[in-house]
């Protein structure tokens, strides 16, 4: 019998569990899903110093949430600084009874806990990453509990403290633009509206989610031609009839019919994740994959 | 064997990330879609160290690789790739899996689908278990198939309103293509039916998935509808197809 580890006191923002996601089913129609900021989820797992391959975390986005540890636990936090008292990027030891109350940031939207002794977890395809549009779980509610994945770790009390070197995590906020990779559509836009796109401010929407971030700006000029629906990859940013930029998330649909005026790379795309509700973002072009 | 004369196909290459190859097929509507679902099916005994995954549209397949691609990469692969795509299709058409769906027609549109179309029930039903279709590619949900080719009699837009949700099970029409609702979920397509069968089941780790791309389905109308199946159990009833 695993050991009770966490039981969730309070939801009212989204969190669930989240691993790598489940590849090999995009043909069947399945999204990869998966953690919405890898780099953040895979710092959080060389904290701990997990090796295992399907490591579970659990990944939250918005202040409400809370956690009451039901065991003595290492914790890595990274992403959001969302946690009170507890600071992301860094490992915390938790006694039973401690509480995680995730409360309003300012830096960032989703954040990543990884727990030394992990986390058990129902698999679907598998993985443990939850998506309940696909039919596959539901997000983590108020009384569930979680139990711990293998006995707990004996505390090596040098590696408590561990935490990541701001330099390695600074350009995650920059304020840079946001690089633009080319798309299988992107040559249909006319000069003009990749203009616009490229030289406005764009806010991140608050409808946006694991299936897809929103954005609001100017109306960008959607071309003519019609597309037949095909393949899309998360990161694809799709222009709607509305002329608001969607960018595809991991729970998004495998398959669109809106033409795609770019592409962010998984970095460009983690980035982006972070941005949070009405935070102003701007977009380069990066033209290292035309040929 | 002799088969028909073929229009003309070819392939179009494009980049879609650095890692990322998208092939478009073009040629005429009935040639593209041949070809398509020869593909996909070729595509299923794919085995090449570079290719992590593929998935296809209704005239595009897209191959995720393992590494990002230099340009002499990109064209030996692109090579590889049109080779398997085009080998030996007629082979493919003729091991094609088909499916029998039973279906109980008592589907919530099934008026207002004889409203617009100016047929009867009976007509909707005779047309709808016509023809064999082809899966031409899983999508909007996990295992949700896009059937075709629809009766042009039967083909009407969306719903103004979708449904906030569909319940599993339920057979529909939307625009050019039939299909399965495989989970419950919101949906805008007209419900003629329902069935038991089980499309996705995501605690079957072994056949979560009734349907592959190219496999064949046939609807029948029945009277009432038998016990919910697993995907496992029809997947091994499946006979050849004789499309």
């Amino acid at each position: 019998m695993n050991s009770l580890l966490i039981a969730t006191v309070c939801r009212s923002g989204f969190a669930s569990l989240q691993d790598r996601g489940r590849h090999g089913w995009l043909r069947c129609g399945v999204p990869h899903g998966g953690w919405m900021d890898r780099t953040a989820a895979e710092w959080a797992l060389r904290l701990i110093d997990t090796q295992s391959a399907n490591a579970v975390l659990i990944e939250v986005a918005n202040a409400g949430f809370s956690l009451r540890m039901e065991s003595n636990v290492r914790v890595a936090i990274t992403g959001a600084d969302a946690v009170e008292g507890y600071r992301a990027w860094h490992c915390h030891l938790l006694k039973a009874g401690d509480r995680l109350n995730f409360v309003a940031c300012n830096k960032g939207q989703w954040t990543y806990l990884a727990f030394d002794c992990g986390i058990h977890a129902q698999r679907w395809l598998g993985s443990a990453s939850v998506n309940p549009t696909a039919g596959m779980g539901v997000l983590l509610k108020k009384g569930d509990r979680l139990y711990a994945q293998h006995s707990a770790v004996a505390i090596d009390k040098r590696i408590v403290n561990q935490y990541i070197r701001p330099q390695a995590i600074a350009d995650y906020f920059a304020a840079s633009p946001i690089p633009v990779e080319t798309a299988p559509q992107s040559d249909w836009f006319d000069a003009a509206t990749r203009n616009t796109f490229f030289a406005s401010e764009w806010h991140v929407s608050a409808d946006s989610n694991r299936m897809g971030i929103r954005l609001q700006g100017p109306a960008l000029l959607t071309p003519g031609g019609s597309l037949l629906s095909e393949p899309v990859r998360v990161g694809s940013i799709q222009v709607p009839a509305n002329g608001q930029p969607i960018i595809m998330g991991p729970d998004g649909p495998t398959v669109g019919g809106y033409p795609k005026i770019g592409w962010l790379s998984p970095q460009a795309f983690n980035r982006l994740v972070q941005c949070r509700p009405g935070d102003t973002i701007r977009f380069s072009p990066c033209n290292r994959n035309e040929q | 064997m002799i088969h028909p004369p073929e229009t003309p196909i070819s392939f179009r290459w494009q980049r879609y990330g650095s890692d990322g190859l998208m092939a478009y097929v073009e040629g005429d509507e009935c040639a593209v879609r041949r070809q398509m679902t020869d593909a996909v099916q070729q595509l299923e005994a794919l085995s090449n160290p570079l290719v992590k995954e593929w998935v296809a549209g209704f005239n595009s397949i897209l191959f995720l690789l393992n590494q990002s691609l230099c340009a002499e990469t990109q064209s030996s692969l692109v090579c590889e790739l049109e080779k398997s795509l085009l080998a030996d299709s007629a082979k493919g058409r003729e091991s094609s899996r088909l499916h029998r769906i039973a279906v109980l027609y008592d589907g919530p549109d099934l008026d207002s689908v004889a409203q617009q179309t100016g047929l009867s029930a009976e007509a909707i039903i005779a047309i709808h278990t016509a023809p064999t279709y082809t899966v031409a590619l899983l999508g909007f949900t996990p295992g949700f198939p896009y059937l075709y080719p629809l009766d042009p009699r039967l083909q009407l837009p969306r719903l103004q309103r979708p449904r906030t949700r569909v319940p599993a099970g339920s057979v529909a029409i939307g625009g050019e293509h039939a299909g399965i609702y495989s989970i419950a979920s919101p949906g805008g397509w007209h419900l003629l039916g329902r069935t038991s069968t089980c499309l996705f089941d995501p605690a079957n780790a072994s056949a979560p998935f009734l349907f592959r791309p190219g496999d064949k389905v046939r609807f029948c109308a029945a009277k009432q509808l038998l016990p919910k199946q697993s995907a496992i159990s029809r997947a091994d009833s499946v006979n050849g197809a004789s499309a």
